[in-house]
């Protein structure tokens, strides 16, 4: 029993490095070789750990193999194209100026009704406004609307206003982030006149942000 | 980059690992085998004594082979070799004619074992 404990444990550390190793792109929308060490890594896992007469090592050099030739093969498709279009297929339009591409379909093996579920997916309940639509690679469908169907923006109907990021935190819980101080260009001078200004310490703070040309919002702490 | 660095030098010491794995497991295979020809000499010249200190040295061997078990394919044929093992050694005890073949069954085994670790084309597929 303590022995599947001690592999569980070492197992998640394992698989947490690997996850880590793979990147966030991993997390994200899998690509078909990405889902497939995906579910790879999951099955070979849980063999050491059932079964222990099977060496734990057995499983770890399987999935880290697993998973630093998905790295080095995303490695590899970053630089060619080539090896990209042959490792993940490429993107297919199955409308064109508002006709469906019937022969496109038929090659992508997709239905009328896996169509019209993505367009609901995406709110559009009319195949006559669509406009384009395009199978990416990860299998998901993306459409563009004719224009007449397309919500109005702020150039439309020339409602100005500049951007600019959203606020980051600066203090949660009393703690001080001092990586996005930094990042917003706001020294801790700032961060010690605002306090002051506001009669308090970073300890009684329980939440505050701020915008990088300084406007910025505090929360106390209750109590 | 530094991610595909790391995967390149990870999958370099994991091959150099099945390398190592499997000269380890041939060479303390080579070790085996002579211990039991030695069994098997010192029993045909009579010389009890020598055999059963062989054959103690045997098991010891094989025990010590095992702690490498991390490094087998196959641990269920293992489990055999470890009878078979135990048996030359207890006939040794006995001055049984039995330890020939316990002798010849047990080279038999360990030489099936050693070509399983190895990555041949047809053991991979």
């Amino acid at each position: 029993m303590s022995i599947v404990l001690i592999r569980a444990v070492i197992l998640y550390i394992v698989l947490a490095f690997s996850l880590r190793l793979m990147g966030k792109r991993q997390l994200g929308e899998l690509q078909p070789s990405e889902l497939v060490v995906t579910i790879l890594i999951s099955n070979i896992a849980a063999i050491p750990v059932e079964d222990s007469s099977v060496p734990m090592i057995m499983g770890i050099v399987p999935i880290l193999t697993l998973v630093c030739i998905d790295v080095v093969m995303s490695g590899i498709m970053m630089k060619s194209a080539r090896v990209r279009k042959l490792m993940i297929g490429s993107p297919r339009i199955i409308i064109s100026e508002g006709e469906i591409l019937q022969k496109e379909m038929k090659r992508l093996r997709y239905t009328v009704d896996d169509l019209t579920e993505a367009m609901r997916q995406q709110q559009i309940f009319d195949i006559t406004q669509v406009h384009y639509a395009i199978v990416e690679t990860n299998g998901k469908i993306n459409f563009l609307q004719k224009k007449d169907f397309q919500s109005a923006e702020k150039q439309d109907v020339n409602a100005g206003g500049s951007t600019s990021n959203p606020p980051s935190v600066i203090i949660r819980d009393g703690v001080i982030d001092k990586e996005q101080l930094k990042l917003l260009g706001l020294g801790e001078g700032w961060l010690k006149k605002t306090l002051r200004e506001n009669g308090i310490t970073e300890k009684n703070v329980f939440l505050l942000t701020s915008e990088s040309g300084g406007k910025y919002t505090i929360i106390k702490k209750a109590g | 980059m530094n991610r595909i660095i790391v995967s390149i030098v990870i999958l370099a010491l994991l091959v150099c690992l099945c390398g190592w794995a499997v000269f380890t497991v041939r060479g303390k295979v080579a070790d085996l085998k002579s211990k039991i020809e030695q069994v098997e000499e010192a029993f045909s010249q009579s010389d009890r004594e020598t055999c059963v200190k062989a054959a103690g040295e045997l098991e010891d061997e094989w025990r010590d082979f095992m702690n490498h078990s991390v490094l087998v394919n196959d641990l269920g044929h293992a489990l055999e070799i470890t009878s078979s093992i135990a048996e030359i050694y207890s006939f040794a005890q006995l001055n049984n004619e039995e330890l020939y073949a316990a002798c010849d069954r047990a080279q038999v085994q360990i030489e099936i074992f050693e070509d399983i670790q190895l990555p041949t084309f047809w053991k991979i597929l």
